[in-house]
C-alpha cells in the first residue's frame, strides 16, 4: 500500500459518512478516525447540556402547572356591592370566618352594607378560608376581592 | 269553609240567614253554626239572632291574609301572607322561606317579635297589635349593585302612603327611616343574599308605629307613632295594604327604570337637604352640609373645607332629630 493509496482511502473516508476506519493488510495497519467525529462529539456534548437545560426548563413547566393546578383550586370571593365591609354580624360579635375556618357552599362570609342595605356574601363554594383581603369595616368597591378560598 | 262563611257576611252588611249560608255553600245549618263559632273564637264579632241568622259586627284587627285581600290591588306582593302572632323577627323568618326557594311577593306579618332587629344587631321592638312589623322577599332579576336603592323605593311608597291616609308632614331621613315630628315612625331594614353577578334574594323588613300610645323611656325621643302624634287611632289593615299597592307598582317601574324616577321625591321627602348633619361612619365622625341626593340615591354632603362627598354608608344625624343636638 502506497501513500497514494493511503490518500485516496482518505480521501474517500472523507466524503463518506464513515467516522472511522480500521484496514489492517500485511504488515501494514491503518486507523482513520475523522476529525468531524470529533466535533459531533463536541456536539454531542452540547446536546447533552441542552438537554440538561430542557429538563431544567420542563421541571420548572411542570412546577408551574402544579402551581396552576393550587391556583385553580385557590377561588377569590369577589364584592357585588360597593360598601363597607364587615368581618361580623354585630360590632362585638366574632368573626362569621376566620382563616383556617373549613367552609361551607352557602356559609356567610361577610356583610357588606351599602345606603343601610346589609348584603350577606355567602361562600358560592366548599373550602377553606386561606385569606382574608379587606379589613373589618373598611370601604370596599364593586369587584373587590374578599376572600381566598382553598377549595376541596 | 269558614274563609267562604267570612267573605259571605263581610259582603253583606245585614244579616244572612243561617239557611242562605248553609244552601250556597252546600253544608249544614250545624255545620255553619260550627263555623261561625270557629270566627268568634278568632275574634270576629258576630251577631247571632235565631229569627234573621248572623251578622259580622266587627272583624278583629288583625293582619291576616282574609283581612287584607279584599283591600290588596297587587299581583304577586302580599299574595301569600305567613302569619304569625309571634315570632323571632320576621326577616329571619323571611329569611328561610328564601333560602327554601320561596317565590317572590311573600310577605311575613308578626304581630309580636322578640327578637326584632335594626342595623348592627340593634333592637327594634315590636309590641302585639300596635305596629306593623313585616317582611317582604323579592327576587329581582337585577345586578347586586342596584339593589341598595331599593331600600329608597320603599321607603318613597311608605310616606306616599302614610302621607295620604294621614296628611301629616312625614319625610325621609336617608336612607332607611320614616320620620315624624323629628322621630321615627317608621324603620326599613334590608338585606340582601347576593354573589358578584346574582342577587339570590332580598328581603325588606318593615316596622311601623302605628297605635302604641307610649313608648319605653329608651327610645321616646327617638321613636314616635301615628296615634301618639296625632291621639287617633289609625286602621293597619288599610295602611299595610296601602303600602304594599303602592309598593308593587314603585318596585315593577324601579326593575326597569331603576332608582332614577324616585330621585325627585328622595329629594322632596328629605328631612336632610340643607342640614347641618353629623355623619357618624365607622373610623371616623365629621359635621357637613346635607345638600343633594344623586342619581344613585346616595346622599351628598358638603364638608366644612367645601369639598362635596358622597355618603354610602354611617349614620347620619340631624339636630334636633331623636334626641340629638350638636353643638
Amino acid at each position: 500500500m502506497n501513500l497514494k493509496e493511503i490518500k485516496e482511502l482518505i480521501k474517500l473516508i472523507d466524503s463518506s459518512s464513515l467516522s472511522e476506519f480500521h484496514l489492517e493488510k500485511d504488515d501494514i495497519k491503518l486507523q482513520i478516525k475523522k476529525e468531524s467525529t470529533v466535533k459531533i462529539i463536541k456536539d454531542e456534548k452540547a446536546l447533552t447540556l441542552n438537554k440538561e437545560e430542557h429538563i431544567s426548563e420542563i421541571d420548572a413547566l411542570k412546577e408551574e402547572r402544579i402551581k396552576d393546578k393550587e391556583d385553580e383550586n385557590l377561588h377569590l370571593v369577589k364584592c357585588p356591592i360597593v360598601g363597607v365591609f364587615y368581618s361580623s354580624p354585630k360590632p362585638d360579635s366574632p368573626p362569621f370566618v376566620k382563616v383556617g375556618d373549613k367552609i361551607k357552599k352557602g356559609d356567610v362570609l361577610c356583610i357588606v352594607e351599602a345606603m343601610k342595605l346589609m348584603n350577606e356574601i355567602t361562600s358560592d363554594v366548599d373550602g377553606e378560608v386561606v385569606e382574608i383581603l379587606v379589613e373589618n369595616q373598611s370601604p370596599v368597591e364593586y369587584g373587590q376581592p374578599l376572600f381566598k378560598i382553598r377549595k376541596v | 269553609m269558614k274563609d267562604k262563611i267570612l267573605d259571605i257576611l263581610k259582603s253583606s252588611r245585614d244579616y244572612v240567614s243561617g239557611e242562605d249560608i248553609s244552601s250556597s255553600l252546600g253544608i249544614s245549618r250545624a255545620a255553619v253554626w260550627k263555623h261561625i263559632k270557629g270566627l268568634k273564637e278568632e275574634g270576629y264579632e258576630i251577631e247571632s239572632s235565631s229569627k234573621k241568622g248572623y251578622r259580622l259586627l266587627e272583624s278583629p284587627d288583625v293582619l291576616t291574609y282574609k283581612e287584607l285581600k279584599n283591600l290588596l290591588t297587587t299581583n304577586y306582593i302580599g299574595r301569600k301572607i305567613v302569619y304569625l302572632e309571634s315570632t323571632t323577627s320576621t326577616n329571619d323568618i323571611a329569611k328561610e322561606y328564601a333560602e327554601k326557594g320561596e317565590k317572590e311577593g311573600l310577605v311575613v306579618i308578626a304581630e309580636v317579635q322578640t327578637k326584632g332587629r335594626g342595623r348592627m344587631g340593634r333592637r327594634w321592638i315590636t309590641p302585639g297589635r300596635d305596629s306593623i312589623s313585616i317582611t317582604i322577599l323579592l327576587r329581582p332579576e337585577i345586578s347586586p349593585y342596584m339593589a341598595p336603592s331599593i331600600t329608597p323605593v320603599l321607603a318613597v311608597s311608605v310616606v306616599e302612603m302614610l302621607r295620604e291616609i294621614t296628611g301629616f308632614e312625614i319625610g325621609i331621613k336617608w336612607p332607611n327611616d320614616v320620620v315624624l315630628d323629628r322621630k321615627k315612625v317608621c324603620g326599613i331594614l334590608t338585606e340582601m343574599s347576593a354573589e358578584i353577578d346574582v342577587v339570590k334574594y332580598i328581603i325588606v323588613g318593615i316596622g311601623i308605629n302605628v297605635n302604641q300610645e307610649t313608648f319605653d323611656n329608651e327610645i321616646e325621643n327617638i321613636a314616635t307613632s301615628l296615634r301618639k302624634y296625632s291621639g287617633k287611632k289609625y286602621d293597619r289593615k288599610a295602611i299595610l295594604s296601602g303600602i304594599l299597592n303602592r309598593f308593587e307598582r314603585n318596585y315593577e317601574l324601579f326593575k326597569k327604570e331603576g332608582i332614577g324616577p324616585f330621585i325627585e321625591d328622595l329629594k322632596k321627602y328629605s328631612v336632610l337637604i340643607g342640614k347641618k348633619v353629623l355623619i357618624s361612619g365607622i373610623n371616623e365622625e365629621y359635621e357637613a352640609e346635607a345638600i343633594d341626593i344623586d342619581d344613585d340615591g346616595a346622599l351628598l354632603v358638603r364638608l366644612e373645607n367645601g369639598d362635596v362627598k358622597k355618603v354610602l354608608s354611617g349614620d347620619v344625624s340631624i339636630k334636633g332629630f331623636y334626641g340629638y343636638n350638636s353643638k
